[in-house]
């Protein structure tokens, strides 16, 4: 160690130097410490005391390092002639004029946990302080912002926009209460508390919007269950709540444009929340950030958990999903959500490299009509049915299957229109297990998943002969059929035990393929097998019935089985 | 339940409370701090330290009720150091027994200290080669602990006996920004975490009835409509005493025409109206969501499986937290409790969310002292029809 000062002998004015309280306690124990050169501010306290408001905040920024509690760091001021260097700075017990704590409750937990004839000076100067923390508060939570947004691939808002949201902020920082004329986004950061006559789900989100409108006039917040848009919200919320966020608010703009009064109303609130233009969107906005606050808080502020609703917002309106992004990230603060996006980072330290993957397409809600077939043949073939395979969904609800045949429909049996789509054909689910019955006396082939009732089914094929003439036969998820009504007729199907011994009976295969087919039969969702019966029926050459239904059950094996 | 908190979320103190113990050489020491001050939390790292720098080493953990029992096991699990490892968790009661038996331990962790009589203490620091303690002695809730018949140790004597390192947490982490501010005007010395803007607060509710049928139908309307608009929360009910319990149940269960559950009336009741298993047998079968939990009875995980509304005493909900909580009946008067200001504590303190509180004609004053001059909403009609609401 050279026992050279590190600075000039002439000039022996006090330094002012930043140390950790866990560092004075090794200087204590060990009598000297080597800092890093940052932590020293060239100036005595007095002298620091005289700098101006900014200049004090900015030495206070670059020489305090990252702490949580007022009383983990501390300044002392020091002899300047007792600073060595041994590979960086290095000071001695000895060279402690004074400690000076940063505040008057870290003094408090100081003299708790320090030897009590030490020198305290008085705390830094409160305004001062407060200055400095809430310019360190900023760094933090935009560093976190600007974390969160490249994570998601979209880009910063406007600076003007964060400057608002920023002083937005100040006000629970400084704990205090905005009023009604000062931003809608101050009320959606004080608003932080969830009042009980708010249901969950995506409800939630949507009725706490109302109430940042209600305290941006100046109402009381119990005084939302009393207003036009709660009492709306509640009658739908069975169907709100049964949508992603960003369908429940399309939802609701299309059904407020129906009445007059609740039109009035949600109109009247979207121009409260935007400050009449200011913030476009602001509801969406608003109601985003508290469904996506509360679904990160909850899952232990995992930023992927509302990974989905996330990307179809950023699908529909990359701008919004901009501002949610960046408020998000700047409410909670780069420590609070760290880990979450260090795990998607690809750091080398982690053993595992999780991809936060962001291709997002919306959901087909109708099925598509494909594979127009020519309608001038009149030989059917096979290529006039196309099967299309889909990713499956998870969405749709289990429905109970029907075994019975029937003749005609019954329209009291058919089910909830929600359930269809626009062509009457169901949407469903299908199932992947089937018991095949081992005799006539029970049919017992049940989906583990059911699927859809032979009425509706029945249906579908009557609209064959609808004036459509090109039509999905049946549809689901997974797998559509579609067909060129002007080659069937309206035959009714067949129970599914005559179908397993019309299988057996009129596919002559070999013993190698009659495993596999009995594989494909146990696992092929019944309607499909009937549909593949039905279709193969009408064909009227048995030849071509055969490869027919030897095609469409490979399709189904390929996706069944894979 | 997740609760735990992962050592790299720990704040500064907590970190070096633990980074202290392994210095600790057989000195017993004494981790102290407020509800919500994370000092459970401190205890399980503590002895996740200790079983890792002592793989082999005989431990045990000791909690004064069952609901703790549960909650402190689900947060060993937690910790990943800890998975293959198993670490019994058991009450004063058992570890009790099994040292009068001359069960020795390598180490004892022990919560709640604040409520165990100094015999315990006494045949614990004997029993072991490490104690190390969690609690507040100002916060001690029983003048006399059940089954012992002796009053709890004083804080002089938890000194006295077991000359222990002291450490202390002053920071709340638990607590929302407005229950720490009703806690603050009797207790001066709490202190708030780092301030999280957007950090979801709680909402203190206040009704004044006329009369008891009148608050219970209110304050049970209240919980009912919480349970049915907000299913995955916990929710729970929380009475100073035991016939307070039987009262509200016999109470809920006219209000919803159902069968009386007591025999007797309040607050004479025969013997078999305490048997709360049975209760919870009769609630089940009437169709009530409501599942008393405390004594060996009922379980919060099955009360949250089956979204029951919890009823507890203060006592047994020591330690435990909620998302919305009713504090009916609180004119009833306290001073029989020995330290009212630390079970008040206790009782207005396990409300994530909500916590509604409701009275009939006159509060008491002990609960007056921490209410005042605070965030409180005085629920009144929700105004006139003259109001006009634009949204």
């Amino acid at each position: 160690m050279t026992t050279r000062s590190l600075f000039n002998l002439i000039d022996m004015k006090n330094i002012t130097i930043v140390l950790q309280r866990t560092e004075l306690n090794y200087l204590i124990k060990y009598d000297t410490l080597r800092i890093s050169s940052d932590r020293i501010i060239n100036l005595s306290y007095i002298e620091f005391k005289q700098q101006s408001e900014k200049y004090k905040i900015s030495l206070l920024q670059n020489s305090l390092p990252i702490y949580e509690q007022d009383h983990e760091v501390i300044l002392i001021e020091y002899n300047p002639s007792l600073v060595l260097y041994d590979n960086a700075p290095s000071i001695e017990f000895k060279g402690i004029l004074s400690i000076i704590p940063l505040t008057e409750t870290g003094a408090q937990l100081l003299s708790s946990k320090l030897n009590s004839d030490f020198k305290f000076l008085s705390p830094l100067d409160a305004k001062i302080y407060k200055a400095f923390t809430n310019n360190r508060n900023h760094i933090l939570r935009l560093a976190a912002s600007r974390k969160l947004c490249m994570l998601y691939n979209v880009s910063m808002p406007s600076d003007a926009f964060i400057a608002d949201f920023q002083k937005a902020t100040l006000f629970q920082i400084n704990n205090e209460t905005p009023k009604h004329f000062d931003s809608t986004l101050a009320h959606l950061i004080d608003f932080n508390t969830t009042p009980s006559f708010i249901p969950e789900g995506n409800i939630e989100a949507l009725i706490k919007s109302a109430c940042v409108g209600m305290k941006k006039l100046d109402k009381e917040v119990d005084q939302v269950p009393r207003s036009k848009f709660y009492s709306f919200a509640i009658d739908h919320k069975d169907s709100i709540n049964s949508m992603s966020l960003f369908q429940a608010i399309m939802y609701i703009e299309d059904k407020n444009k129906l009445f007059d009064d609740t039109e009035k109303s949600f109109n009247q609130l979207k121009e409260t929340l935007s400050e009449e233009g200011k913030y476009d969107n602001a509801f969406l906005s608003f109601s985003y950030f508290y469904f996506l606050k509360k679904s990160i808080e909850k899952n232990d502020y995992d930023i992927s958990a509302p990974k989905d609703a996330i990307l179809e917002l950023i699908y529909y309106n990359s701008e919004v999903a901009s501002r949610v992004l960046f408020m998000l990230g700047y409410t909670f603060s780069i420590q609070t959500i760290s880990k979450s996006i260090q795990s998607f980072s690809k750091s080398e330290l982690l053993k595992t490299q999780i991809n936060l993957d962001l291709e997002w397409t919306p959901k087909e809600i109708e099925q598509e009509i494909i594979g127009i077939p020519n309608q001038e043949k009149e030989e059917y073939k096979p290529e006039d049915i196309v099967i299309h395979v889909k990713n499956s969904s998870e969405d749709e609800k289990a429905i109970e299957i029907e075994l019975s045949v029937e003749k005609e429909t019954d329209k009291k049996n058919l089910p909830d229109k929600g359930k269809i789509d626009v062509l009457g054909r169901w949407k469903v689910k299908p199932s992947k297990n089937i018991v095949i019955a081992k005799d006539d006396s029970e049919i017992s082939a049940v989906a583990e998943e059911p699927s859809i009732p032979i009425v509706v089914y029945e249906n579908n094929l009557k609209n064959v002969n609808s004036d459509n003439t090109d039509l999905t036969l049946f549809a689901t998820d997974d797998i559509s059929i579609d067909i060129n009504k002007n080659n069937f007729d309206n035959e009714v199907t067949k129970t599914v035990q005559e179908i397993l011994n019309w299988i057996e009976t009129n596919i002559s295969i070999k013993k190698s393929e009659k495993t596999k087919l009995n594989k494909i039969i146990e696992k092929i969702p019944n309607y499909a097998i009937l549909s593949i019966i039905d279709i193969s029926s009408k064909v009227k050459n048995d030849k071509l019935e055969k490869k027919l239904t030897l095609k469409i059950l490979n399709e189904l094996e390929k996706f069944y089985l894979q | 339940m997740k609760w735990m908190v992962e050592e790299a979320r720990l704040g500064p103190e907590q970190r070096e409370i633990i980074d202290e113990l392994h210095d600790a050489n057989g000195t017993a020491v004494w981790i102290q701090g407020h509800a919500g001050s994370g000092k459970s939390i401190v205890l399980l790292h503590a002895l996740t330290e200790y079983v890792i720098r002592n793989p082999n080493s005989k431990v045990v953990v000791v909690v004064f009720t069952h609901a703790l029992i549960d909650l402190l096991s689900s947060g060993l699990r937690q910790i990943p150091a800890l998975r293959n490892t198993t670490i019994p968790v058991i009450t004063i009661y058992d570890v009790n027994g099994r040292l009068f038996k001359k069960e020795t331990f390598d180490a004892i962790f022990c919560d709640e200290i604040q409520d165990i009589p100094t015999i315990l203490l006494e045949r614990m620091q004997v029993g072991c080669n490490q104690l190390i303690i969690a609690g507040d002695a100002a916060q001690s809730i029983y003048s006399s602990v059940p089954l012992f018949h002796e009053k709890p140790a004083t804080k002089e004597e938890i000194i006295e006996r077991l000359n222990p390192e002291v450490k202390t947490t002053t920071t709340i982490y638990r607590l929302t920004r407005t229950i720490i501010k009703v806690l603050q005007n009797v207790y001066k010395d709490l202190f708030a975490d780092m301030v999280h803007i957007g950090r979801e607060d709680s909402e203190i509710r206040l009704w004044k009835a006329d009369n008891y049928q009148q608050e219970i139908e209110f304050s049970w309307n209240e919980s009912k409509q919480i349970n049915i608009d907000r299913p995955s929360e916990v929710n729970a009910v929380l009475f100073f005493m035991k016939i307070d319990i039987i009262n509200y149940v016999d109470t809920v269960l006219a209000l919803e025409g159902k069968q009386r559950w007591s025999n007797g009336t309040y607050p004479e009741y025969d013997v078999n109206s305490f048997n709360f298993a049975d209760m919870n047998t009769h609630l089940n079968k009437q169709g009530v969501p409501l599942m008393y939990v405390g004594s060996k009875h009922g379980s919060l995980e099955d009360a949250d499986s089956q979204n029951k509304i919890v009823i507890m005493t203060y006592h047994s909900s020591k330690g435990l937290d909620f998302d919305a909580v009713a504090l009916p009946n609180i004119q009833v008067d306290l001073s029989a409790a020995g330290n009212e200001n630390a079970l008040i504590l206790v009782a207005l303190s396990r409300a994530k969310r909500d916590l509604l509180i409701t009275y009939t004609n006159n509060m008491y004053s002990g609960y007056g002292r921490f209410l005042v001059n605070s965030k409180v909403r005085e629920i009144n009609d929700l105004g006139t029809d003259d109001d006009e609401i634009v949204i």
